[in-house]
């Protein structure tokens, strides 16, 4: 009869949250395509929280064509989902994490050779 | 309409023997006119000069009404039977809760079966019986013992006469049991537990009540009057017994209309 | 936004009983009520009067009318299961999706056929044929076929072995996202439906003892499991209902913040079954 809401940020709203950690299982390849996801009265039982909330966690996941819903029988991971999501990871790095380390490396003055090599200690180049 | 629709074949799904019956009576009436046909094959038929028309159209006629007759005569009881428990059944199942979960009201469920017991059966029925005469009119004609007159006697206008005389005849006594439904219907909803009972026992105790009380079977007579009058009797049109029957007819509508309101599976 | 319901006073009174007694309550839109109470406590008579198949006293307004005189119009938009075993049993399944679409301008029939199709359950049977799970499962396909604002629940999984009700609660909620229905449902069973629901509506004896919703009870109900030595302290505090379970004393409490019971044991929020049978019994006391 613990209250679980500790498991919660206090940052984002809940659904989003409920959203992220799906997506991260997907994307960790916990769950598969076609794999069901629990139902929402599990959800809503387990972490305590209000069924609005899952469904609109859900739906959020609906709407990114990550899930389908299929009538009578529940929510489904889409075919393509983990495919979609690491595009999407693969093109955010490119376009916002990449130029950032780009520009640090410039910055630092580093070479190829230095940072692919596995354990390299490097010198400032003199 | 759709809607309408609907509630007619509903009643049909529930209550097979409204047309079993008629199909079974039309079976048994189809086998016996050929039966009836092979006999005949072997009665040689003299000379038919002498017979006269009148005759044979009494005697088309008397065929028609005999077996329009005889399938209305099981018609009526399977409709009877139908009437005193349509509004019952739905309390015994409980299905009244899934019926009245719907949007249909009570007005139309009580007028859709009451339009299905003296409208769409006996009209059925009637048709049925046409079509089965003017069957067994054709396979006289073709196969039966060679009677000259039967062909000369025989006409389309004077069929037709004959069809139009008996339906004006049903027409007739449908309006005269109008109220005799209505009752049994109105039983039906109010019935706790059996409603044949619950139909039998009020008119019983009427005429017990008025022989012991008043000394007389005034009631009673009128009472038999009303149900034991046959389909084919010569109603006049202008009897106010009629007339005052169908006003009944339609204040017992109303008041199962109004019952069925709030009765639930209790 | 205008409320689902709205009762205000209803009462009933059946011979020798009354049914309901000065209930007032509404439910907003969009939400999943509970009507949770003993049985003989009112539930189905306070559904009865909603649905315009009983007479009251009172007032009582559902999407905007009044059950007791608009109750034709009022079926058009409001479905409801009354228990599962309503289906006629010699309707077969080609025809009561014949019979709905035929009387009901808002059933959507391929939605009904698409819910049966991960089902057992073929056209020509007859409901007779088909067992209590099948049997719930068609009357669900066909009510959550009907493009409702109001879905009416009255102890639907009566009888239903557990996987079949389980099942049934799944495929509300998952249903529920397209629709965005109210729903209000019925049960003695709360621990089937506690996570459910977005409001819960306690009822004893005809009268409404709890209208709340689920989220709010948290900051509004505590439970304590207290520690042995604090249990007169505890008790100083008045808990509205007390329970011993294995030597441990369990104490409910109500508008009570978690700083003022944190010293004395472990706090927590009770369930909505766990408030429901403490409020019964503290209110027999």
């Amino acid at each position: 009869m613990t209250t679980t809401n500790a498991q919660w940020d206090e940052g984002s709203p809940i659904y989003r949250q409920l959203r992220d950690r799906v997506v991260a299982m997907i994307l960790e390849g916990v769950l598969k395509e076609g794999d069901p996801l629990p139902s929402v009265r599990q959800v809503a039982a387990e972490y305590r929280l209000n069924p609005l909330t899952v469904l609109k966690g859900y739906q959020q996941l609906v709407d990114e064509s990550l899930v389908e819903k299929r009538r009578g029988l529940g929510m489904f991971v889409s075919p393509g989902a983990s495919q979609a999501l690491l595009k999407d990871e693969r093109q955010r790095f490119l376009d916002i994490e990449w130029p950032r380390v780009q520009a640090t490396i410039q910055r630092l003055g580093l070479s190829a050779d230095e940072l692919l090599k596995p354990d390299a200690t490097t010198e400032p180049k003199t | 309409m759709k809607t309408w629709v609907m509630l007619f074949r509903r009643e049909f799904w529930e209550n097979r023997a409204l047309w079993i019956a008629p199909l079974a009576s039309a079976g048994f009436l189809l086998a016996a006119m050929l039966a009836a046909l092979l006999g005949s094959k072997h009665i040689q038929v003299h000379a038919t000069s002498d017979i006269d028309m009148s005759v044979m159209h009494g005697a088309m006629g008397a065929s028609a009404m005999g077996i329009a007759g005889l399938m209305l005569a099981v018609a009526s009881l399977a409709i009877a039977a139908y009437l005193i428990d349509c509004l019952y059944a739905e309390r015994r199942d409980r299905s009244i809760l899934f019926w009245k979960s719907l949007p249909v009201s009570d007005a139309q469920t009580v007028l859709s079966k009451f339009i299905v017991a003296m409208v769409i059966v006996p009209l059925g029925v009637y048709v049925t019986a046409m079509c089965l005469h003017l069957l067994g009119t054709l396979l006289l004609l073709v196969f039966g013992p060679d009677l000259p007159l039967l062909h000369d006697g025989w006409s389309v206008p004077g069929w037709f006469e004959l069809q139009l005389d008996i339906l004006g005849r049903l027409v007739l006594a449908l309006l005269w049991y109008a109220p005799l439904a209505a009752y049994l219907m109105l039983a039906s909803v109010v019935a706790r537990k059996v409603p044949m009972l619950t139909a039998v026992l009020p008119p019983l105790v009427i005429a017990v009540a008025e022989r012991l009380v008043l000394g007389s079977s005034d009631v009673t007579r009128f009472l038999i009057g009303r149900v034991a009058a046959g389909p084919f009797d010569a109603l006049p049109l202008a009897s106010p017994g009629l007339w005052l029957g169908l006003v009944a007819a339609a204040g017992m509508l109303l008041l199962t209309i109004r019952l069925r309101r709030y009765r639930d599976d209790t | 936004m205008t409320s689902i319901i709205t009762a205000t006073g209803l009462s009933k009174r059946y011979r020798g009983a009354q049914a309901l007694q000065d209930a007032t309550f509404s439910v907003a839109p969009g939400r999943i009520v509970g009507l949770i109470g003993r049985n003989g406590a009112g539930k189905t008579t306070a559904l009865k009067a909603i649905l315009g198949l009983t007479p009251y006293d009172g007032q009582l307004q559902v999407l905007g009318r009044d059950p007791a005189t608009e109750r034709d119009a009022l079926m058009r938009e409001v479905a409801f299961i009354a228990d599962t075993a309503v289906l006629p049993k010699w309707l077969r399944v080609r025809q009561a999706l014949d019979y709905v679409e035929g009387v009901h301008p808002a059933f959507e029939r391929a939605k009904a056929e698409a819910f049966l199709q991960g089902t057992d359950i073929r056209p020509e049977r007859r409901v007779r044929e088909l067992s209590k799970g099948m049997v719930t499962q068609l009357h669900l396909a066909l009510v959550l076929a009907i493009r409702a604002r109001l879905l009416v629940l009255d102890e639907p999984t009566l009888g239903l072995d557990l996987l079949s009700r389980r099942k049934f609660y799944d495929t509300l909620l998952n249903d529920y996202m397209d629709e965005q229905r109210t729903i209000l449902v019925t049960t003695h069973q709360v621990e089937e439906v506690e996570h459910i629901l977005t409001d819960v509506l306690f009822i004893e004896r005809g009268r409404i003892v709890l209208d709340a919703e689920v989220e709010t009870l948290g900051s509004r109900f505590l439970l304590l499991q207290v520690k042995p030595e604090q249990l007169d302290a505890a008790r100083a505090l008045q808990p509205f209902h007390e329970r011993s379970v294995f030597g441990r004393t369990v104490l409910f409490y109500e508008n009570r913040t978690p700083e003022e019971l944190a010293a004395l044991g472990e706090v927590s929020t009770p369930g909505i079954a766990d408030l429901f049978v403490a409020r019964m019994q503290g209110a027999q006391a």
